[in-house]
């Protein structure tokens, strides 16, 4: 489904270059739970970018769903993520003005869905994540794990093929952050193909195979029940 | 998608509070002052449109040299109106005569009337006003007919049909044959009356002067009538001109040689006429004798810029407060891009976020207008009319407004932040170029140039106001009361006088034809100067013999004109005449008036010159002559005794004695010349209250200018007070990226302000330069303020935890 060929990052500031990541190959194939775990600064958040089609790389080769992207312009970038790759982020990413309900539905108002096509999409995926009954509440009013709740509801409310997670408990705390993870699983299971950046070697734990990065180069690859 | 925006900006709105209500007050203001503007602007622009084709229809003016005198005047001579006729371009001509303040009765009810016009049979054919109701189609052939209009016929008829009854004026009862609408005060002239202009037969008749009878309708040399005419379409004005020119050449030539051999010795004549559209008359035309005062272009111009620009600083100012919660909002637009929001629709949304502030700041803006549009009329003495459904070019005219605005306010946000990448925007990796907080600078630099250009305006004019209040005129205006139309006294005047002089308090009594601020009626006189004779025309007043003592007029050499001396045919005259025609030795000198052979004015005394026209003309010539026999006068002046307080009520019953019972009009002579400066003083306050509000929105941007610096330096603030810095430094690190821009807008502003105030001070021939100080001053205090407004700004920014922004 996603596949790298030599990909590379390299961050110019001034004169001075930074290479975050360095001939990566990874394949990751539908279905599949990948956590790419690593420690700060290590470049899982720009490896996961990159796979999502939100940054390109500097060399190298990136295949989504069997076309090369690696090149593509941000408007075609743009067309593909949209629908097609759900986002999870740290910090939630929810918007103020928007109460649950209407942050959910948001992708499907972008993607034009009709309202009422919209209506049962949102229904199902909020009773799904039994957060149907704060769905008139703004992200202020709710707790942290509500939020990441939405957050996700939100990335998976117009079915994509893949499910990106950056750092998805990093703002919770564990017994919270573990519900996340049982929520991430569980979609994995019902076949949505998940990418997951973390620190936490526990939380890699939860995924099917572990890619760790150092300092832009792939160190390990586990496949879980090979550990 | 709409409905999205429009409820995403509400709630965004309401979740700013504080700066949301900046934004939006910000914006009202400006809208406020734009809207008045544009109302302003189009009551001036509308002047003389409600006429049916208005385009075509000019006023014929005259421009020539009569001696060594410039002519350039309003009115016509009455022939011309016979070559009008005769030229193929002119659809219609018409010609009519304004007549004196009179009173004008209808059994006991009377009033004193100059809004009174002698017009053509075809007076309504080139002016259609509509015609209520009329006796006949040929409303003024008659002699003695007269149409009056609406508010007219109320004011003497009270509800009853005024049709067919009789208005008295002056000894001739006037039959109404038509009643018409009032003319619009968006008229470069007004009339109450229209009277038939073969009456005027009948009133030199009544008088008995039988030479004037002959010549008052072929004077080509008197210019005595004001003359319109509607062009035939698609006519060239410039071609019908010189068509007319050449005509008018044959007509006058003979007539102007005979004159010359006979009266102007080495001088010449010479007289064209030029068409000017009365669309324009209001706006441009200052000629001689205009049938009512016009508007200045240069206030117009001053209204459009300064409109123009406080409504690019509220926008300015919504940019900067909507960018100063920067971090937020980049946010926010790299999780709407990344959740599928394209690049339209993440322009579209803020576009239509900064359109609902605009609709919400509009809506206030128009109830602040609606509610203080009576109170701004009263204030600036205007008559604004503020209907936003009436016209639909009015309503979308506003909305367009709006439209412009928020897409103006909303085009930087929506542009400049859809464009990011969303990694960096979400990531908080997005910095702001140096130049982006020049830009920011340079807006604010404007906010405050703004400001400082319309204080130095405002000042300059309130300096020159105070200045005409207390310079000495050369005459004193003060415990004077002017009486209106005093030639209903004319004939039992001294007993009048004697009887007023009995009232308690009333030290003195006089009557003349002219006051300062009226035309002054311009005798043509022959004066042999440097040994050779000149043909001049002197502006006249005929005055009683006690107005000098009255005026405190004083002299410079001989002595005041007096009756009991025999002074019937001698003159004083002021300073400025002697020096202008060089008489060498005034009092030795007379002066003959032309037209009548072996007439001569002796001077027994030069006046020291005073101010007899407002301080816009330079002090002219004058002659003073005395009243004598039944000539007729304008005014009747009372002076009170120092700290007296005159009893009116006993005043008004001594005038009703001998004015069978024309009314009592008066007002004071010191309030009478104010009125001259009138526009002026409009003027003035209208600058005040536009550089007192421009000053709020400036304020208002420095409030977002610094509220962007703490916000978007916010990391660095709390990283700098965790190592220690004391509050002190960061206040001063805030001030510097600010205060030099205050600085630069407050400096650059005095150059075009002291343009502007030269270009202004040039319609007065006697102008108060704006001292230096209020320049200084100026500067000091808006810098001061700015400072004041940031230091109150960045205290609270600088005493924030500085846990909050790490």
């Amino acid at each position: 489904m996603i596949h790298t060929r030599d990909l590379s990052k390299i961050l110019r500031i001034g004169s001075i270059e930074t290479t975050v990541l360095q001939n990566v190959n990874i394949d990751i194939e539908q279905g599949e739970f990948v956590v790419i775990l690593g420690p700060s600064g290590s470049g899982k958040s720009s490896l996961l970018n990159m796979i999502g089609l939100i940054d390109t790389p500097s060399s190298g080769e990136l295949f989504f769903m069997g076309h090369d992207v690696s090149r593509l312009k941000e408007r075609q970038r743009s067309n593909l993520r949209r629908g097609g790759i759900g986002y999870v982020f740290q910090n939630f990413g929810l918007i103020d003005e928007l109460n649950v309900y209407e942050n959910i539905e948001l992708p499907l108002q972008y993607l034009k869905f009709s309202k009422s096509e919209r209506q049962k999409r949102v229904t199902e995926v909020l009773s799904k994540l039994q957060i149907t009954h704060i769905k008139h509440y703004f992200p202020k009013q709710i707790p942290s794990l509500q939020k990441q709740l939405v957050g996700i509801a939100r990335a998976i409310v117009s079915k994509p093929d893949i499910l990106l997670a950056d750092e998805p408990t990093g703002n919770l705390s564990s017994a919270c952050g573990n519900k996340v993870m049982d929520v991430l699983t569980s979609l994995n299971e019902d076949g949505l193909t998940t990418v997951m950046a973390t620190h936490s070697a526990n939380e890699a734990d939860r995924g099917q195979r572990v890619i760790q990065l150092y300092d832009g180069h792939i160190i390990t690859e586990n496949i879980k029940n090979r550990l | 998608m709409l409905s999205h925006h429009i409820k995403v900006a509400v709630r965004s709105i309401r979740n700013q509070g504080f700066f949301a209500l900046l934004n939006v007050i910000g914006l009202a203001v400006g809208l406020v002052l734009g809207l008045f503007v544009l109302l302003l602007v189009k009551n001036e622009l509308s002047y003389d449109t409600s006429f049916s084709n208005s385009n075509r229809i000019h006023r014929v003016a005259t421009k020539g040299i009569v001696g060594s005198n410039i002519i350039n005047s309003a009115t016509t001579p009455m022939p011309l109106h016979d070559i009008l006729s005769e030229v193929e371009e002119v659809e219609e001509a018409v010609r009519f005569i304004t007549g004196a303040n009179n009173v004008v009765s209808n059994e006991g009810v009377q009033f004193n009337e100059d809004g009174f016009l002698f017009g053509q049979s075809n007076f309504f054919n080139v002016f259609d006003v509509k015609i209520i109701e009329s006796q006949r189609e040929t409303l003024l052939n008659d002699p003695r007919s007269v149409v009056i209009t609406q508010s007219t016929a109320r004011k003497y008829f009270a509800g009853e049909d005024a049709l067919g009854q009789t208005l008295a004026r002056d000894g001739i009862d006037y039959l109404i044959t038509g009643v018409c609408e009032d003319v619009p005060a968006t008229t470069h002239f007004n009339f109450d009356f229209v009277a038939s202009l073969s009456t005027i037969d009948e009133i030199i008749l009544q008088k008995g002067d039988t030479a004037y009878l002959q010549n008052w309708k072929s004077d080509w040399l008197y210019l005595n009538c004001y003359t319109y005419l509607k062009l035939k379409p698609d006519v060239n004005v410039n071609a019908f001109e010189t068509k007319l020119n050449d005509l008018k050449d044959k007509a006058i030539q003979p007539i102007v040689e005979a004159v010359m051999t006979s009266e102007f010795a080495d001088d010449s004549i010479s007289l064209d006429f030029f068409a000017q559209n009365i669309e324009g008359i209001h706006f441009n035309s200052h000629l001689d004798g205009e049938l009512d005062a016009n508007s200045n272009p240069i206030y117009i111009k001053l209204f459009v810029f300064v409109a123009v620009f406080i409504l690019l600083i509220s926008c300015i100012n919504f940019i900067n407060l909507t960018t100063a919660k920067l971090r937020n909002k980049y946010k926010e637009v790299g999780y709407r891009q990344m959740v599928g929001a394209s690049r339209g629709q993440l322009i579209a949304q803020f576009l239509v976020e900064a359109i609902i502030y605009c609709l919400g700041a509009m809506f206030i803006g128009m109830v602040l207008l609606e509610l203080l549009l009576p109170i701004l009329n009263s204030f600036f003495d205007l008559d604004l009319q503020f209907n936003f459904f009436q016209g639909w070019v009015d309503f979308f005219g506003i909305l367009l407004l709006v439209l412009v605005v928020g897409f103006f306010s909303g085009s930087f946000p929506a542009f400049f932040f859809s464009s990011k990448k969303p990694e960096r925007l979400i990531a908080g990796e997005y910095k702001i170029s140096k130049a982006g907080f020049i830009i920011r600078g340079v807006l604010v630099a404007s906010q405050f140039g703004v400001v400082m250009f319309l204080f130095l305006i405002g000042s300059s004019m309130w300096v020159q106001m105070s200045f005409i209040e207390k310079n000495n005129p050369g005459f004193d205006a003060d415990n004077i009361i002017v009486v209106d139309r005093g030639s209903a006294v004319n004939e039992n005047f001294d007993q009048f006088k004697s009887d007023l002089l009995k009232v308690k308090g009333v030290e003195l009594v006089s009557a003349c034809s002219n006051l300062p601020g009226d035309d002054y009626y311009h005798g043509t006189f022959r004066v042999n100067s440097n040994g050779s004779d000149h043909v001049v025309m002197l502006p006249m007043n005929y005055v009683e013999g006690d107005f000098f003592e009255l005026l405190g007029l004083k002299l410079k050499q001989g002595r005041f004109l007096d009756l009991s001396l025999g002074d019937t045919l001698s003159m004083n005259m002021n300073n400025e005449a002697v020096k202008r025609l060089h008489i060498s030795k005034p009092l030795d000198s007379n002066i003959e008036i032309v037209g009548k052979k072996g007439w001569e004015l002796s001077t027994v005394g030069v006046l020291k010159d005073f101010h007899f026209e407002p301080y816009y003309e330079e002090i002219k010539p004058l002659v003073l002559v005395l009243l004598s026999g039944n000539m007729r006068f304008e005014y009747v002046l009372i002076k009170a005794d120092n700290g007296a307080t005159l009893d009116m009520n006993r005043i008004s019953q001594i005038w009703s004695k001998y004015s069978n019972g024309a009314p009592f009009v008066y007002q004071g002579l010191d309030a009478r010349i104010d009125r001259l400066y009138e526009q002026d003083i409009r003027i003035m306050k209208i600058m005040m209250v536009f550089a007192f509000l421009s000053l709020f929105i400036a304020i208002l941007g420095v409030v977002a200018l610094v509220a962007f610096i703490i916000e978007y330096k916010s990391e660095s603030i709390a990283v700098k007070k965790i190592i220690g810095a004391p509050r002190q430094l960061i206040m001063r690190k805030v001030f510097s990226m600010f205060g030099v821009y205050v600085v630069i807008g407050v400096v650059a502003a005095i150059l075009p302000a002291y343009a502007a105030i030269k270009a202004w001070g040039e319609t007065y021939a006697y102008f108060k330069e704006l001292p230096i100080g209020v320049y200084f001053l100026g500067a000091i205090v808006l810098t001061a303020l700015s400072f004041f407004v940031a230091f109150l700004q960045t205290f609270r920014g600088a005493s924030n935890s500085p846990v909050r922004n790490t």
